[in-house]
């Protein structure tokens, strides 16, 4: 049995992972640790994250008995932090290997990683059946275009440059803002006509190459020429860039069923994938069966996949597993966050879920400080900001708190036993325990819950929260239930607007110092301000 | 070489590596270089980006590759067209049949020399090109001297040349070991050499150059 260490750095989402003997013991984000959006700063090192695994396991990465790095490798640094000793691991190969053996899937898995490039490619397809894994198609970035930079590049050239010449809006970091404006435009045929200039879809190929730069140059002339100079305009722009993404996507996926109608079940990775309206799209096909999209979609989710690969590949992981959750970080203990909270003057209860409950439904905002902090983008229970779903004027609370954009929707958790009485369609409910696809919401319901309902087409994306995969987090939702009748709350990360989500005790404390949250539950204890 | 193309004058030269510019009327454009490899039917993503001459919203005034040996190369220019989009106004494909293309012959050893010039004739051969040869050995420049009054439509320079301080478009640490990464990964030496001379004989280095190899 062995230990395996694999990071990924030079670029936006540095991470270090360590499995051991088949086990995932730590994945932890570099921005966490250095308190710097990934997207923020796009040549990023594992230093800190190596350093902190390495600190957290004891064990020495030199005495690890596997060291990867996953392409593009930064080469002097590979050899700095493995002291030469190193192998390197395809970027899509980690990508594929880290969602297919995460899906718990059985059977014919289709597995596709799609982003703006690695290894030369920027996409991999697999065939994927009881634990083995044959490729399929490989798309090279010479020739094949890239809806990720389709997004990322029209993320950029909508807001332009500052005077520094540093994008506002970032690649890799605020396509969200564009996915959320999108709900509120409308459907614009020469914005799609201008769109089909840079990339279009036809027979297995997204072409033609290089979308960054074609994309750049058409968002950069579009904002010249005032396309983007209020924010209704911005909106229409974002429908559209949605609406061609998953025409051509969902075609895509269409021409690959005819191929190959015998696979049903897919698993997805790459930044691509982040887009959750894209996943409620494929995920409402009708001969998908199933779909899983790899939790920590991102880069930083290829060490993960890299250590994973080289368990396969060593025969210490065989079979497609299931996650029991995400927090692979840091944890703290009572003592530890005994002496964090030494430096503040706030009052402290025994942690009481009927309390919080009550605090819920009386418009109260809870900061939620759990377990080790999440692995991945979403806060998924670990260091969440929790919130009543029943009122809309939520989210003017939460943004003015948090200091965030109007047009970033907010998500809900809800108890894994209501799910299908207010959400459909009722599938690929695993992948939602991590909160990647988003779901129609039934009628019912959509006036129950505004504050985590998209107003414009009434989708969510939900956390499904399982009574044994996280029960104190199933417990609140449960005891606001019994208050409210309502099996629903609104989960929100830890962090404020630009910042990553949070990682130690003393950070969840200043947000209580500083207003940001009412309540902040904290292990066993919940702090309040005086 | 100037191009008129309705009422944009664009301006493509290949000496010694790929320039482009368009001199108006419109103040934003987007130059593409690809390559057709090893005769393939499709070309293959090298390096693009948008400029203007004002350097207004985007830093550069031109385009430039500064790959110096040969590429099947294939330079699309495009402009922004309101409702439509990209449109493509002009495709130039690399070809010197005909034109003057100078080969400098950086090297004392004349037995080198003397194997480059084998790789020039081949190349002339499947060019067309009219050669004019700058070496050391005046016995095998006088083999070329054709008298041409033509420009010089590119130059090679053949010899064994270590990076330069200009070798600057690496990315991370990678110019250790004696890459350039170009577009989508497109990798190779230096903007003299495809690959590594070490180890290279004197027909591999001038054929690499040549793209002959």
């Amino acid at each position: 049995m062995s230990s395996i260490y694999a990071f990924f750095g030079g670029s936006h989402g540095a991470t270090s992972s360590l499995i051991v003997d088949g086990e995932i013991k730590y994945v932890i984000e570099e921005e966490r640790l250095l308190r710097i959006k990934s997207g923020n700063n796009h040549s990023s090192y594992p230093d800190l994250s190596s350093l902190k695994i390495v600190e957290l396991s004891k064990l020495e990465i030199g005495d690890a008995d596997y060291r990867i790095f996953v392409e593009p490798v930064p080469d002097l640094y590979a050899e700095y932090l493995t002291n030469g000793n190193y192998e390197r691991m395809g970027h899509h190969d980690s990508h594929c290997y880290g969602s297919y053996f995460t899906s718990g899937m059985d059977g014919k898995v289709m597995t596709i990683s799609y982003d703006g490039g690695g290894e030369k490619s920027v996409m991999k397809i697999y065939l994927c059946e009881d634990g083995k894994m044959t490729l399929f198609k490989t798309m090279d970035m010479s020739t094949f275009g890239s809806l990720s930079h389709l997004w990322g590049f029209s993320t950029m050239g909508m807001m332009g440059w500052d005077d520094y010449g540093e994008p506002i809006w970032k690649l890799c970091k605020d396509e969200g803002k564009l996915m959320g404006m999108a709900a509120d435009g409308h459907y614009d045929q020469n914005i799609i006509n201008m769109l089909k200039t840079v990339i279009s879809y036809d027979n297995l190929k997204f072409s033609p190459s290089n979308t960054a730069g074609k994309t750049k140059f058409l968002l950069d002339s579009m904002r010249v020429m005032g396309y983007f100079n209020s924010k209704e305009k911005k909106e229409i722009f974002s429908y559209n860039l949605q609406h061609y993404t998953n025409e051509m996507f969902v075609q895509f996926i269409k021409d690959l069923h005819d191929l190959h109608p015998e696979y049903r079940k897919f698993a997805f990775s790459g930044g691509l994938f982040a887009n959750v309206k894209l996943n409620q799209q494929i995920n409402e096909l009708e001969f998908v069966d199933e779909m899983f999209v790899y939790p920590s979609m991102g880069d930083e989710g290829l060490p993960l996949g890299a250590c994973i690969k080289k368990a396969v590949e060593l025969g210490e992981i065989t079979k497609p597993i299931k996650l029991q959750n995400m927090f692979f970080g840091v944890g703290y203990d009572t003592e530890e966050i005994n002496i964090h909270s030494e430096n503040y003057d706030f009052q402290k209860e025994e942690y009481n879920s009927t309390v919080i409950a009550q605090d819920l439904d009386d418009g109260k905002i809870i900061g939620w400080f759990q377990d080790r902090f999440e692995h991945g983008p979403r806060a998924l229970g670990a260091r969440s900001i929790l919130v009543k779903p029943t009122e809309i004027k939520t989210h003017k609370l939460l943004n003015k708190r948090l200091n965030r954009y109007e047009i970033m929707p907010f998500a809900p958790i809800v108890m894994e036993e209501y799910f299908d009485d207010i959400f459909y369609p009722s599938k690929s409910k695993y992948s939602a325990e991590f909160m990647t696809i988003c779901y129609s919401t039934r009628e019912y319901w959509i006036n129950k819950i505004p504050a985590v309902i998209q107003k414009s087409d009434k989708s969510a994306r939900p956390q499904i929260v399982v009574k044994n995969k996280n029960e104190k987090f199933w417990e609140i939702l449960n005891e606001y239930r019994k208050i409210s009748d309502i099996p629903v709350l609104l989960n929100t990360s830890f962090n404020s607007h630009n910042e990553p989500i949070i990682d130690s005790p003393t950070q969840a404390f200043e947000a209580l110092n500083k207003n940001i949250i009412d309540k902040l539950v904290i292990g066993d204890y919940v702090y309040y301000r005086k | 070489m100037y191009i008129t193309v309705n009422e944009e004058q664009i301006d493509i030269r290949f000496n010694p590596y790929v320039y482009v510019n368009v001199l108006g009327p419109d103040t934003l454009y987007y130059v593409e270089l690809r390559e057709y490899v090893n005769n393939d039917n499709e070309s293959k993503f090298v390096e693009g980006f948008h400029f203007n001459e004002k350097k207004e919203y985007i830093e550069n005034d031109c385009f430039s590759f500064l790959g110096e040996f040969y590429g099947d190369y294939e330079i699309s220019v495009y402009k922004f067209v309101d409702n439509i989009g990209l449109q493509r106004i002009h495709t130039h494909r690399y070809n010197d049949c005909g034109k003057v293309v100078q080969f400098n012959l950086v090297t004392d050893n004349f037995n080198e020399a003397n194997t480059w010039v084998e790789s020039v004739v081949e190349y002339q051969k499947k060019h067309g090109c009219v050669i004019k040869l700058n070496s050391d050995f005046e016995y095998l420049n006088n083999r070329f001297k054709y008298g041409s009054k033509l420009p010089v439509h590119k130059t090679y320079n053949i010899g064994r040349f270590e990076k330069t301080s200009t070798d600057y478009k690496t990315i991370g640490e990678s110019r250790k070991y004696g890459k350039l990464w170009f577009g989508n990964w497109k990798v190779f030496w230096s903007y003299q050499h495809p690959r590594n001379w070490r180890g290279l004989s004197a027909k591999n280095i001038s054929d690499d150059i040549l793209g002959l190899s």
